[in-house]
């Protein structure tokens, strides 16, 4: 089958590869109709991530049709519409129960690795490095997906591909970002990153009854989503103070809940992004938080930060001061899309959302070196690329 | 979960370590006196004073000070003692030429030859007390959701074990609730170790030992205890390795990939299997086939084939 391969820094290509099989009793292999490329993919793209290996196949936004599935597999059969959570989970074991998905202690085969980097493991996911389990990902053709009789959802006939693939990542994980929120009525919402998560960010607070949203982005076309689709106000950081904007927007109090869905390899305006590369390419920090400290520095007394954006390691300067005395709440986590999926998937079905809104571009798989090099240096403005095998 | 490991010299303590401090103060008196006295030493030990020989007395007693400082400042490290051992074999060298020596007094030489004697076989014996190793020892810990009678049944029957190993080719049973492993490292000769269960309490403990006489005598035991709030049982592993085995494992335990590595594994694999029915294993399917850096990916690659 042909896949999207990692062979490196800013180097993908699409090379044929053995097709996946049934490795355990509960696997399932799934023909891919759309897969997509995530933002957190150019972090793998631009060599952000440790434990990636060359040939490694990228990908973990997908969806397709069942066409084999393991002896314990009962839920599924073969034909069945499926989106594929990007967290694998077994759903039994102590944080599955919790709800924690993408805490799974079962499903990673490298959890000891991970347990080395961060002080205990965490789920596999699919195309996402060999810390995270080194399971093949979805841009492809086919994929092996373990656990197959907890992640996948079964989709109805009559939606489109469009509408439910980001159920795989994006919507669910904007959505817990505004979950974490603890969103009440009459909160301000500010939200640093207009791309795909934070468009769901911010459709989300909306969603969870926030009265006002505002997002934080460089990029016209993203800002003019986020005004457009999303009813949001939104502050160019390049072209206005966003501390000054915010303060005014607020009467001075900063926004009630602010939500980071930039992550490690933030930019930032000024002096402070010299700082910040300087300190990654001297390995004094792994991550670039301009984004978080700014979102901390903004938030109201009292108020809650949650934090979408992927982290991989150790930052600096992070203003645990401005965090304590100001009596802040911090949320984080990847998300637990399994326990996300059937509610979300019933507001789209009722109308109350429509996820196709961020999808700028459709490629073909063939296409995936390129789609990466666009959605990268937003050639085209472009903000989310969909990608069809077929 | 939390693993453990334990290997190297006796600690702190015993008749090695007691022996080893009045040598390490015997060594810096001697050679304090070597040092600042040479032409009184010169005398006990029944030569004529030269200069020459003032000097190497001197330099003697800079070695002396020196073997004396690093035993009472490191006393569990055999090192300084054989470093001592050495400096004996050099004194008796040169007491041997001052025999030949006309100008000395044969009696006083041979006297001190004889002191010298007794002092090296201290050291010998105080060297080889403190560099008996203890055995090496890891352990680890995993919390399953099950209760231990769902856990312990599993281990009752060790030919179960292969699946969490992808090192192991077999366990297989002999008599008398005896097992013999094999492993296989690589393309390596198989290693085969026997044990037979020692202890046995359902559901709460086993422990095996390999038979008295083998060249590598190992020990292991697995514990289940309840875990607090319900939350399932605690299984501890445990390994103790003695032999020239332990020898491996020490290094291999340094760089990352050692017995404790392998306690950890096979407890995430049990668990894996016991939660949810299934190892978990990726699929790579890469375009290319790169040399495996992931001591867990590639421990995991054997296992597919079984």
């Amino acid at each position: 089958m042909k896949a999207t391969c990692w062979m490196g820094k800013e180097e993908v290509r699409v090379e044929n590869v053995p097709d996946p099989t049934i490795l355990n009793p509960r696997d399932a292999i799934v023909k891919i109709t759309a897969t997509a490329i995530c933002g957190s993919d150019l972090h793998l793209y631009n060599g952000f991530i440790p434990s990636m290996e060359k040939g490694d196949i990228l990908g973990h936004e997908f969806m397709g049709e069942v066409v084999e599935v393991g002896p314990a597999v009962k839920n599924l059969k073969r034909g069945d519409r499926v989106v594929v959570p990007f967290p694998i989970a077994c759903g039994s074991c102590f944080f599955c129960r919790k709800g924690l998905f993408s805490t799974c202690e079962n499903s990673n085969p490298n959890w000891v690795l991970a347990e080395k980097m961060w002080g205990h493991g965490v789920a596999g996911v699919y195309g996402y490095s060999h810390l995270l389990g080194g399971y093949a990902g979805g841009q492809a053709e086919y994929a092996r997906v373990p656990f197959a009789d907890v992640g996948p959802l079964k989709i109805p006939d009559e939606l489109p591909d469009d509408k439910v693939l980001f159920l795989s990542d994006i919507f669910p994980t904007g959505y817990m970002a505004a979950d974490m929120c603890g969103i009440e009525p009459g909160d301000t919402v500010a939200v640093w990153g207009c791309g795909p998560v934070g468009q769901f960010a911010m459709a989300s607070a909306f969603l969870l009854g926030a009265e006002r949203v505002i997002g934080i982005d460089r990029f016209p076309e993203r800002l003019r989503m986020a005004r457009e689709k999303v009813g949001a106000d939104t502050i160019n950081y390049e072209e206005s103070d966003v501390h000054e904007t915010l303060q005014d927007l607020t009467g001075g109090i900063g926004p009630d809940r602010c939500i980071d869905a930039v992550g490690m390899e933030a930019h930032a305006p000024g002096p402070i992004d010299m700082y910040d590369r300087a300190k990654t390419a001297l390995m004094m920090e792994t991550d670039r938080p301009f984004a978080l400290r700014q979102a901390i520095m903004n938030c109201r007394n009292g108020g809650t930060v949650s934090v979408a954006g992927v982290y991989g390691g150790f930052i600096d300067k992070f203003p645990m001061g401005s965090l304590m005395n100001r009596s802040l709440t911090v949320r984080t986590g990847q998300a637990h899309v399994q326990r996300y999926m059937r509610p979300l998937l019933e507001r789209i079905q009722a109308g109350d959302i429509d996820p196709s809104f961020v999808i700028t571009h459709h490629m073909k798989l063939d296409q995936a070196p390129e789609a990466y090099r666009m959605f990268r240096d937003k050639q085209d403005e472009c903000i989310k690329v969909v990608l069809n095998p077929n | 979960m939390v693993t453990q490991r334990e290997s190297g010299h006796r600690p702190r303590g015993g008749v090695g370590r007691q022996l080893a401090n009045g040598l390490g103060w015997f060594s810096i008196g001697l050679g304090v006196a070597e040092l600042v006295a040479p032409r009184a030493m010169e005398k006990v030990i029944g030569v004529r004073d030269r200069d020459r020989r003032r000097n190497v007395l001197r330099a003697y007693g800079m070695r002396e000070i020196a073997a004396g400082v690093g035993i009472l400042s490191m006393p569990s490290r055999p090192e300084w003692l054989w470093t001592r051992v050495a400096g004996d074999i050099v004194d008796l060298a040169s007491l041997g030429q001052a025999f030949a020596l006309r100008d000395a007094k044969r009696g006083r030489v041979a006297a001190a030859t004889a002191a010298v004697l007794g002092v090296t076989a201290l050291d010998v014996l105080c060297g080889t007390q403190l560099s008996r190793r203890k055995p090496f020892r890891a352990s680890a810990t995993v919390l399953i959701g099950k209760k231990p009678e769902e856990l312990y049944p599993f281990w009752r029957d060790l030919s179960n074990v292969v699946q969490l190993e992808p090192y192991l080719e077999s366990v297989r049973p002999l008599a008398d609730d005896r097992w013999r492993w094999t492993a296989r490292i690589g393309g390596g000769p198989a290693l085969e170790v026997d044990t037979e269960i020692v202890r046995d309490q359902p559901n709460q403990y086993i422990e095996w030992r390999s038979p008295e006489g083998s060249a590598t005598r190992l020990r292991a035991a697995i514990r289940f205890t309840p875990a607090a709030g319900d939350r399932g049982t605690l299984v501890r592993s445990e390994v103790e390795i003695d032999g020239p085995l332990a020898l491996l494992a020490k290094p291999a335990s340094a760089a990352g990939i050692g017995p404790e590595l392998r306690l950890e594994q096979h407890l995430r694999r049990f668990k894996q299997l016991m939660e949810t029915g299934e190892i978990a294993r990726a699929y790579r399917g890469q375009a290319t086939q790169p040399r495996p850096r992931f001591e867990t990916t590639r421990g995991l690659e054997p296992a597919l084939s079984h």
